[in-house]
């Protein structure tokens, strides 16, 4: 059975990350932004 | 300011309602000014400092290389440009001249969601197939499309069939239109319906096909007028040159080949509102209605703005003039039925290949350059992305079924065209045979492992 099977399917979602957030590396947690 | 510009009378369709009469016109061969007369308006426009222009008829591809020439003019000059079309002469050289001038929008008129409504409805048979295939032609090279959809008594049945094939063709949009009662719908014919009903379609519509707007338009004469009875914000060439404010508003401020335009708008602009002008438009905000108006726009030819009346024996000339008959239906074919129909479409959607905008990938990250902006994917829409670079609506589905087997494939479908069009509203996926950017490669796309 493939593996995908054992994986619950879930509609695509494409997602805007807000600028607040700041950029996607940033959200998540390669680059850090600290004491700027 | 806009300008709209009518660059023919002809057109090889025979509606019933056509607000521009241009089937009395075809069939009389009203004479209209000549390319080299209209190229002329359109520089004039654009030095004028024109922002929006909608390029009209009639059938306006029936003089295809004038149409052309004069989009290209206006996009050149940075003029944001909608064509309107019945999409019968969009073929793929037609498509690609379009799709060269980014910016461009398309209005293609489509009335029911199957061949039987829509071919009933504009008097030729053919035409239906004629305009999907335009759609998709122009879809395919990223070129917005919005269905208009003029509805009538005998059309209305079919108005959310056709919301969905909009759908399943990936339409940019879809406007609901009651008739106007101007030429053509003026001098007969029953064109009321319910604009309550339409409303509701609309909102149910946004619920059932999210991310493809379904507009309404009230068909009101004094809403029409209430954009003119302020300042004019903009002008309308007729095919004969004369100048008008608006559709609506059936006076004559002058010619543009004769006059030049920025004399016709000088004259609009400080004579829109004289007081024999603005009697006429009180008259239709009290009544609503052409019916009984003693001058309506296309049934009444370009009445001059200095003497806004027209004669009985005018009136009774144009009401008598001649129209063509509207052709025989055929056979009934394959799109006759609305179930034939959104199959034909579904295959046409699913059909379309995609490549990848500009963008770099990383993990489930991805970045378009041209935007600034950042999407965050998850794995089903990362599994839509990459079997759609390049690839097909069609092969997404695939990979996604052979994914989740347990899935049932129309769900899959149609999270599928709603993936491909959120990745298409942020430039992550382009249609294959879009231009404009630089095409997506190995060497311009990186994927970094996480």
């Amino acid at each position: 059975m493939p593996e995908q099977d054992e994986v619950a399917y879930e509609a695509p979602v494409v997602e805007e990350l807000s600028v607040e957030e700041g950029p996607a590396s940033v959200q998540a947690g390669n680059i850090q932004q600290t004491n700027l | 300011m806009g300008v709209k510009l009518e660059l023919t009378h002809a057109c090889n369709l025979r509606c019933g309602f056509c607000y521009t009469d241009s089937p009395r016109h075809t069939l009389a061969r009203t004479p209209e000014l000549s390319d080299e007369h209209w190229l002329a308006i359109v520089d004039e426009a654009i030095a004028m400092g024109v922002l929006e222009a909608v390029v009209t008829g009639g059938e306006p591809l029936l003089r295809r290389d004038l149409t052309l020439e004069v989009i290209e003019r206006l996009e050149a000059a940075g003029v944001g440009t909608t064509l309107n079309t019945n999409g019968w002469f969009v073929d793929d050289a037609v498509a690609d001249r379009l799709a060269a001038c980014r910016g461009l929008s398309t209005f293609i008129s489509l009335d029911g969601a199957t061949s039987a409504a829509h071919d009933g409805s504009r008097g030729v048979p053919g035409g239906w197939a004629r305009a999907v295939a335009a759609m998709d032609r122009l879809l395919s090279r990223d070129v917005p499309v919005r269905i208009v959809h003029v509805v009538t008594p005998d059309t209305e049945p079919e108005t959310e069939a056709l919301i969905e094939l909009g759908w399943h063709l990936g339409v940019t949009s879809v406007q609901m239109t009651p008739v106007v009662p101007t030429g053509a719908a003026a001098r007969a014919g029953e064109w009321q319906v319910d604009s309550e009903r339409l409303r509701r379609i609309a909102r149910t519509a946004g619920e059932s096909w999210p991310e493809m707007p379904v507009l309404t338009r009230t068909g009101s004469v004094s809403d029409g007028l209430a954009t003119t009875r302020a300042t004019p914000l903009g002008l309308l060439v007729r095919p004969t040159g004369a100048v008008r404010i608006e559709s609506v508003n059936p006076f004559a401020f002058g010619n543009a080949r004769r006059d030049g335009l920025a004399a016709c708008w000088k004259r609009i602009v400080t004579g829109f509102d004289t007081p024999e002008l603005m009697a006429w438009d009180r008259r239709m905000g009290v009544m609503g209605d052409y019916a009984t108006q003693d001058v309506v726009p296309y049934l009444d030819e370009d009445v001059p703005a200095e003497r806004p009346s027209t004669t009985a024996a005018a009136r009774a000339a144009a009401l008598a003039a001649p129209v063509p008959a509207k052709t025989k239906p055929r056979e009934p074919g394959p799109f006759a039925t609305v179930a034939g129909a959104h199959a034909h479409a579904r295959e046409r959607g699913l059909a379309r290949a995609y490549r990848r905008g500009a963008i770099r990938v990383s993990g489930e990250h991805v970045r378009t350059p041209a935007t600034g902006s950042i999407s965050r994917l998850n794995a089903t829409a990362l599994t839509v992305l990459r079997a759609c670079s390049p690839g097909t609506a069609g092969d997404a589905a695939d990979a996604l079924a052979a994914a989740y087997p347990a899935e049932p494939r129309e769900r899959i479908e149609r999270d599928v065209r709603q993936a491909i069009r959120s990745l298409l509203a942020r430039g992550i996926l382009r249609p294959a045979l879009a231009t404009g950017d630089a095409p997506a490669t190995a060497e311009g796309t990186v994927d970094l492992p996480y």
